[in-house]
């Protein structure tokens, strides 16, 4: 049987700067396919889309369409080729209706709108992916984040291309959402188009992708038919990829002032009676892929979520959820994971963002002498391990690596912090990097204080946390130390493959 | 998804850093080089009489320029109702006068705090939008000004009254209103550089949403930036009113401070400039009026200059700062 | 000629959305006729509201072109300026030809609004400040052509012709700016411009991310905005005969109230032409009444000041949170804790 492929890569290569990023990748899309991507984050998943989509030009390697070398120099041509894609950035227009955005997301030109021409087709697409109670003419902004993301699959399907490329679709979607998507892709695969999958979600790769490509370190490990896989293997494959974990010696924890406990937490409706708790001195990893509810209950705890409940008790004191500043003053202090957006200020020097939040505590009566504030930056500086020398020099000069020390360097050594929070801790930051600021993070759980962090990337989790709490679609589904489990049982109950065979503790 | 970041890009921004740099550099030295021409190509322009001249005019304008500075610093643009209350606080203060020109002073200083203090709390508490709220501010006070003017085109200055006639005197050549305004740049930095809630007028200016995730009460330092600007125009406005002794027409203030505090440097997306800065541009509104008067421009003219001025100043300074939001 | 605006005007009051907006302009006009009948000693008839629409006229135009600037996610304050500039230059040239001197006018406009627009675009400007500059720029222009020529050379005809009665209400200024309100908001509702348009008003990021002309919508956008403020000011200072050297921040007041009132978000991509509309019509019944009251400015003023100040707060984002942060209070909260069954 003669497979065509749509779409081929060979010998991909991609450098950021001394970064390989791609190294020699080749992958390859057969019509009318389910293609999985997997990889563990910093694989080269994502640089290797973007080739695909025009929105990155390799170093080195060639791109064929249907057998016809092409080069793919923006993402309008990758359009223009057939080529459409949903990632996370959501590109809806909350304030236009539905038939208004998959219309503005098409290629016509016409003066007209012709909307009631249009509508018929509007509806089809609607209820091919299970919105068919949905009225077209509906503003964008009243759907839920899983009806958003719906439509914007629907939308890339309904561009008529030859390729889709999805990437963590289902992140935002409920289970019956997601049977929703994957019908979709079967009726549409059925027509002749080819689906790239990209995802973390072992089940749902297994139940609608005919092949899997794994990658590793900018490379192509191995690619696979699905049906021919065993289900533990490919989590063995995908936990396989990681280094072996120097045993931490955990001390015992005395507790202190960072001793915490959370009952009844319930977020926008989403994570719901979420309840753990842990010593001060110890460090609990909130585990959870994308969308699986840790980011926000970070968020919640540090009082930024409104539509938060729940009893929270820190240091022997409850505080109320929702406000920042109710949260500051019972000592939680929270890192997240947007440094840029929502963390540094840009264009300071690193002195003054070291500084920038602890002015109240660094002045007399509300006044602030200068030779405090530079002893406290010079202090806060060295703590953080970034070089001295580079005091007055603006954050943004910084690397990526470098402004997460500066921004988690900020919260140490603060006397009113009971409780810190740090969301994607190394996120963007390079193994050297990446390293130091775990040291970082243990030297301020040594004080006493209670630290929580989230992460998707499992060998952050594993070699970070004294206390493992694994979240998944909005619940905490285990919690254990991390003596007590190991890499491969704590991946599979974040892809939640239920009676993983043959792996016991 | 994450995207791999490279290990030593601390040096990569230099570069830019240094282009950054050289744009508004060159675009200052371009314009100074053009104010001192025309300087020297206009009679009789640089006597040491002028350059006084220049001083005095620019006090009570550069103390109401430090006013909205603090509103820029802290990220909420301009007011565009300074005049108004310029003109009614003077009005208040030549009516409270006979009170003894300190105790009438304070409260004018405190019908500012309020005036703009409830101005901030729209702002900062609502979210208002800043021009609009300011706009009807201002035509609510209008509506007050002329209810107190009355059937009077004026109020004058109460007869007999001289109590407060020494803040219009020179000292050493050069007027109160440019001592005061000295003073108050001083205080202003002080309070800005050395205590809490003036560091965080910067911060939220830089970056609103970091410094309410840091925890910093973002409302609270809204409506200091706005009282701190209430209090220096209100006290603009008594000096105003002791000046001309009478109060009956609008100044020209709005706008003129708008162009100090921009020319001046002061970023117009907030979190960076400074009152010193502020200073410089009024002084610059300045010899640009008393040059544009002796070679004859007239009224019109002169604002047209003044608004390109501006408008080169508000695009040199976006693009040198392209990557803020 | 009233057919058609009026028609065009039913077709876009099916959206429901605009019912409040419609609400106002009735509200409005009760509030005018109850007062124009306690205080005249004519009865309120037709020559009232035409008298008030003159306003509509006057100033309507304005209203659009701050408007559509404020739907696509900016802010045009230099319209301002193009008022008084468009009003200036048609009555200084427009003496032996009144339409020759409104093109030059609107031509002149028009210019300088497709400048401002191109470095507003190319550079990716906050428009709010770079128009300020704007407004002192065609203001001090607008001062120095009314200093240094003559008065009005208008053609004595021309403000009774802009102002003569159709059916009672109408004036030709009047229709002739319902109809322009009518092709725009037909424009922006009913093609795949207008739709672009929209988006790029309320979501920005994500219009250029699909691959949305942004920089040329926004280019087009000013120099319409120009067009139109000057256009308005044409019509303003034809109808009145005067021509305004500094008209202040009145009419500015008028157009921001109006636009606020006629549903124009502040954050873009929500009002309408017909909202706009309303909003103008609204504020012109309430010029109205203070012209047949024959309010001093000193009430008249704070009435405006406080109106501003109330759609404002109206349109403040956070004041829902702020009024709900009333029930959130302790007092109000019933005891969250849950007991959980063993």
């Amino acid at each position: 049987m003669v497979t065509e492929s749509v779409i081929r890569a060979e010998g991909i290569v991609k450098h950021y700067g001394p970064v390989k990023a791609l190294q020699g990748v080749s992958f390859e899309l057969r019509k009318g396919e389910v293609h999985a991507l997997l990889g563990h984050n910093g694989a080269g998943k994502s640089t290797l889309v973007k080739t695909l989509t025009g929105s990155v030009q390799p170093d080195e390697g060639q791109l064929f369409l249907d057998g016809e070398a092409v080069t793919i120099s923006s993402p309008h041509e990758a359009q223009l080729n057939g080529i459409s894609w949903v990632d996370q950035e959501l590109t809806l227009i909350p304030n236009l209706s539905i038939e208004d955005n998959i219309a503005l997301g098409g290629m016509e030109k016409t003066f007209l709108a012709q909307r009631k021409q249009h509508r018929p087709r509007v509806r089809q697409l609607l209820d091919q992916i299970g919105l068919g109670h949905l009225s077209p003419t509906q503003e964008v902004g009243t759907l839920s984040i899983g009806e958003r993301q719906l439509l914007e699959i629907t939308r890339a399907f309904g561009r008529n291309s030859k390729i889709v490329i999805l990437d963590e679709p289902t992140a935002t979607l409920s289970d019956f959402e997601i049977e929703r998507v994957f019908a979709a892709i079967r009726e549409v695969t059925a027509e002749g188009v080819s689906v790239i999958y990209v995802s973390h979600r072992l089940e749902e790769i297994i139940q609608i992708c005919d092949r899997a490509t794994i990658m590793r370190d900018g490379q192509v490990v191995t690619t696979q038919e699905i049906a021919g896989l065993d289900k533990s293997g490919l989590v063995n494959l995908m936990v396989g990829q990681l280094p072996e974990f120097a045993e931490v010696a955990s001390s015992a924890k005395e507790g202190g002032s960072g001793d915490f406990e959370i009952t009844n937490l319930t977020i926008n409706d989403f994570v719901r009676d979420v309840a753990f708790g842990a010593k001060g001195g110890e460090i609990f990893g909130l585990a959870g892929q994308l969308g699986s509810g840790a980011s926000l209950i970070l968020r919640a705890l540090a009082g930024l979520e409104p539509k938060s409940s729940g009893r929270v008790v820190l240091s022997g004191k409850q505080f109320r959820l929702g406000s920042t500043l109710r949260a500051r003053k019972a000592g939680v202090y929270f890192v997240s994971n947007d440094r840029k957006g929502e963390g540094l200020f840009l264009s300071y020097t690193n002195s003054k963002n070291l500084t920038a939040t602890r002015l109240p505590i660094l002045a007399k009566a509300s006044i602030v002498s200068r030779s405090v504030l530079k002893k406290s930056a010079q202090q806060l500086m060295q703590l953080s391990g970034v070089d001295i020398s580079r005091r007055k020099m603006t954050v943004d000069s910084l690397s990526g690596g470098n402004q997460q020390k500066i921004f988690i360097g900020r919260n140490l050594n603060h006397p009113k912090m009971k409780l810190l929070l740090l969301d994607e801790p190394t996120r963007g930051v390079d193994v050297k990097g990446r390293a130091e600021i775990h040291q970082l993070i243990r030297e301020a759980s040594a004080s006493g204080i209670g630290v929580i962090f989230s992460s998707t990337e499992l060998d952050e989790i594993m070699e970070l946390s004294d206390t493992i709490g694994i979240m998944h679609k909005g619940k905490l589904v285990n919690v254990e130390a991390r003596s007590n489990t190991n890499a491969a049982k704590v991946f599979s109950e974040m892809v939640r493959e239920l009676e993983p065979e043959g792996m016991k503790a | 998804m994450t995207v791999i970041s490279p290990v030593a890009a601390d040096s990569k921004s230099l570069g830019s850093l240094v282009k950054k740099v050289s744009l508004v550099q060159v675009a200052a030295v371009l314009v100074a080089a053009i104010l001192i021409i025309f300087g020297v190509i206009t009679n009789n322009f640089f006597t040491l009489s002028t350059f006084q001249g220049i001083l005095n005019t620019s006090g009570i304008i550069a103390i109401v320029s430090i006013g909205v500075t603090f509103m820029t610093l802290s990220g909420n643009l301009f007011t565009l109702s300074a005049s108004v209350t310029v003109l009614v606080l003077g009005q208040a203060f030549l009516e409270l006068v006979h009170l003894g020109p300190f105790p009438a002073i304070l409260i004018i200083l405190v019908m500012g705090a309020i005036i703009f203090g409830l101005q901030g709390w729209l702002v900062g508490r609502l979210g208002a939008n800043v021009i609009i709220i300011t706009v009807a501010a201002g035509f609510l006070q209008q509506g007050v000004a002329e209810y107190l003017s009355g059937s009077n085109p004026s109020i004058l200055a109460p007869a007999g009254i001289t109590s407060y006639l020494w803040m219009r005197n020179t000292y050493g050549g050069i007027l109160f209103s440019v001592w005061a305004m000295f003073g108050i740049v001083i205080l202003g930095e002080l309070f800005l550089r050395r205590t809490v809630a003036g560091r965080q007028i910067y911060l939220v200016g830089e970056n609103r949403a970091a410094a309410r995730t840091a925890g910093i009460n973002v409302k609270r330092v809204t409506i200091i930036a706005f009282i701190a600007a209430g209090i220096c125009i209100a006290f603009a406005a008594t000096l105003q009113a002791a000046y001309t002794q009478n109060v009956y027409s609008q100044g020209p203030y709005t706008f003129d401070a708008i162009v100090a505090v921009l020319i001046g440097g002061t970023s117009v997306l907030g979190g960076k400039g400074s009152l010193i800065r502020t200073v410089f541009g009024a002084l610059v509104v300045s010899y640009l009026s008393q040059m544009m008067i002796m070679r004859g421009y007239n009224p019109p003219t002169q604002i047209f200059v003044q608004g390109l001025l501006l408008f080169g100043v508000v695009v040199v300074m976006q693009l040198s700062e392209r990557g803020r939001n | 000629m009233g057919s058609l605006a009026g028609k065009n005007k039913l077709r876009v009051l099916r959206q429901w959305r605009d019912l409040p907006q419609v609400a106002a302009v009735v509200v409005m006009f009760a509030f005018f006729w109850i007062i124009t009948e306690a205080n005249g000693t004519t009865p309120f008839s037709g020559a009232n509201v035409a008298n008030s629409l003159n306003y509509f006229g006057e100033y309507g135009l304005f209203a659009l072109a701050l408007g559509i600037t404020m739907i696509l996610g900016e802010f045009d304050i230099s319209t301002l300026g193009t008022f008084a500039l468009g009003g200036m230059i048609a009555i200084k040239l427009g003496g032996s030809n009144p339409w020759l001197g409104a093109l030059i006018a609107i031509a002149c406009c028009a210019a300088f609004g497709l400048a401002q627009g191109y470095i507003i675009a190319k550079f990716k400007m906050n428009s709010m400040t770079v128009t300020v500059g704007g407004y002192l720029i065609t203001l001090g222009l607008c001062g120095a052509i009314g200093k240094n020529t003559q008065g009005s050379l208008l053609n004595a005809n021309v403000p009774p012709f802009l102002q003569q009665n159709i059916a009672t209400v109408f004036s030709p200024m009047s229709l002739f700016v319902f109809a322009l309100f009518a092709i725009a908001g037909v424009t922006l509702r009913y093609t795949s411009m207008g739709r672009k348009f929209l988006a790029m008003g309320g979501a920005r990021k994500s219009s250029r991310a699909i691959g949305l002309p942004v920089n040329r919508y926004v280019t087009l956008t000013f120099m319409l905005s120009a067009a139109l403020a000057s256009l308005s000011g044409v019509l303003y200072s034809y109808s009145t005969a005067t021509s305004l050297v500094d008209p202040g921040l009145q009419p500015f007041l008028f157009v921001v109230t109006a636009v606020l009132v006629g549903g124009v978000g502040l954050s873009g991509g929500r009002g309408t032409p017909f909202g706009i509309a309303c909003g103008a019509v609204t504020l012109s019944f309430l010029y109205g009444v203070f012209m047949t009251t024959a309010a001093t400015p000193n009430i008249s003023d704070t009435v405006y000041g406080c109106l501003l100040l109330v759609v404002a707060i109206w349109s403040a984002p956070s004041l829902k949170e702020w009024l709900g942060s009333f029930t959130a209070h302790p007092i109000f909260r019933r005891d969250q804790e849950t007991k959980v069954a063993a």
